[in-house]
């Protein structure tokens, strides 16, 4: 490798290399001493690869004036700091460790690493939260659908249509329903028969216009339907 | 110097002289030994004091970064375990408070450069001399004399700006390995990875300088005859 010295050849073929990272340092340091001597072969080099330009920014010998005082300084704060008495024990694996969380939190990846994986979870989340709702629903909205629970449902099916309904007299808490619906369906007038509404869990509100002598409103609400 | 401390003089030439291996200052330092630990400093200030300069390109700042590593290197050198690498464990402290350091300093604070009183920068036959072109007229700068520092300054202002497109451990293998020629094992234990991984983290920051370079600043490239 010694001819990497003197020879402008091989010093350009070794800079040309698709693998010039794996050069040795050995042979990286033949090339740059080459290249430190030869104009040419310095030239090419930057042209092709730019970032060589940076490479004159490596640190030389420093005017020794320049440390004047460093020294002197650095020991005073040593001697300072060995006179203070000791600082805890707890109190120094404290600093400890919130140093190396502070060194850990300057080296760790950038945002977008940590990032990616929190928008998975969030798009996991919000899918399983919109396809499988029923997963964090509580249970039935209303007692009235367990009671008039269709034919075709599980469980049960002691209900028909056209058959006597049996609807709890209070909700489940005790407290009396909003709409007597049994004495609804089966008192005056003509309210709709399950048959006609077509399914056993409806809900028939009926609504009279007293003065009027108009025709009652009937409202039908049917819990079984889920869009 | 006549103005160095004595401990510079011991350093080298003083009751230390005959301590030629790292091990036994470093033995010393721990057992609290202050002109051991003072010829520890005297023998790495140089190599630290730059690495903090090419990170925050401000001599004042990087004498100071200098000085915080080896009073923290004081600090947890009794801590240093027997057989480990002593250099790779000090230079990534100063990688550390390096880049603490410039994060705390105000973003356009007055900086002052020492690239006029450097001597024999890029030295002969050391990796990190390949450049040279100047601007535009692509002159060496060893025989520009006076603008050979306006010339570094000017470098160094380019790589500081394009430098803030790379991420720490790009930034910190390339200024080890491609500025401060330190062969590519010894990166990698500074780092704490492999040598594959700081080849991979150089290649990178290469590539995005060279983006960087052919974009804004093209004057700086030279052009070669076909």
């Amino acid at each position: 490798m010694a001819d990497l010295l003197d020879d402008c050849g091989a010093c350009r073929a070794r800079l040309k290399d698709p693998n010039r990272e794996f050069l040795s340092d050995a042979d990286r340091r033949q090339v740059a001493a080459h290249m430190a001597a030869c104009d040419g072969c310095r030239r090419e080099a930057t042209a092709a690869d730019p970032a060589l330009l940076f490479m004159a920014l490596r640190g030389g010998v420093l005017p020794e004036q320049f440390w004047d005082g460093f020294d002197r300084s650095l020991r005073t704060r040593i001697e300072a700091e060995t006179a203070r008495p000791a600082p805890a024990r707890v109190a120094v694996r404290l600093a400890t460790w919130v140093a190396g969380a502070r060194a850990a939190i300057a080296w760790a990846p950038s945002p977008a690493i940590w990032a990616a994986p929190a928008v998975m979870v969030l798009v996991l989340g919000v899918t399983v939260g919109v396809l499988r709702h029923d997963l964090f629903m509580p249970g039935p909205r209303s007692p009235l659908v367990e009671a008039l629970r269709p034919p075709y449902a599980p469980p049960g099916g002691t209900i028909r249509p056209g058959a006597a309904l049996n609807v709890p007299a209070r909700t489940p808490g005790g407290r009396e329903w909003g709409v007597p619906l049994p004495a609804l369906l089966s008192g005056a007038g003509d309210p709709p028969t399950l048959e006609e509404v077509a399914s056993p869990s409806a809900r028939v509100y009926r609504f009279d216009a007293t003065d009027s002598g108009a025709e009652p409103i009937y409202f039908v609400v049917d819990e079984s339907i889920e869009f | 110097m006549s103005t160095a401390p004595p401990a510079i003089d011991r350093a080298h030439g003083g009751p230390y002289k005959a301590l030629v291996t790292e091990t036994d200052l470093v033995e010393r330092a721990a057992a609290g030994d202050l002109d051991a630990f003072t010829a520890l400093v005297d023998s790495r200030r140089e190599r630290v004091f730059w690495i903090a300069y090419h990170i925050v390109s401000d001599a004042e700042l990087a004498r100071d970064v200098a000085q915080e590593v080896f009073l923290r290197l004081y600090r947890v050198i009794r801590r240093f375990r027997q057989g480990g690498r002593f250099d790779a464990w000090l230079y990534r402290i100063t990688l550390h408070l390096a880049i603490d350091a410039l994060r705390k300093e105000r973003p356009h604070r007055q900086t002052t450069s020492l690239d006029d009183l450097v001597e024999g920068a890029a030295p002969t036959g050391e990796p990190g001399t390949g450049a040279g072109a100047g601007p535009a007229t692509g002159a060496h700068p060893r025989h520009a004399g006076a603008s050979e520092g306006l010339h570094r300054r000017e470098v160094r202002r380019i790589f500081q700006e394009l430098a803030g497109r790379l991420g720490r451990k790009q930034r910190a293998a390339f200024i080890l390995r491609e500025i401060e020629g330190m062969p590519t094992a010894e990166v990698a234990a500074i780092l704490g990875t492999t040598e594959s991984t700081v080849r991979n983290h150089i290649l990178q920051a290469r590539r995005i300088l060279q983006k960087g370079l052919r974009a804004h600043y093209p004057e700086y490239i030279p052009r070669t005859r076909r």
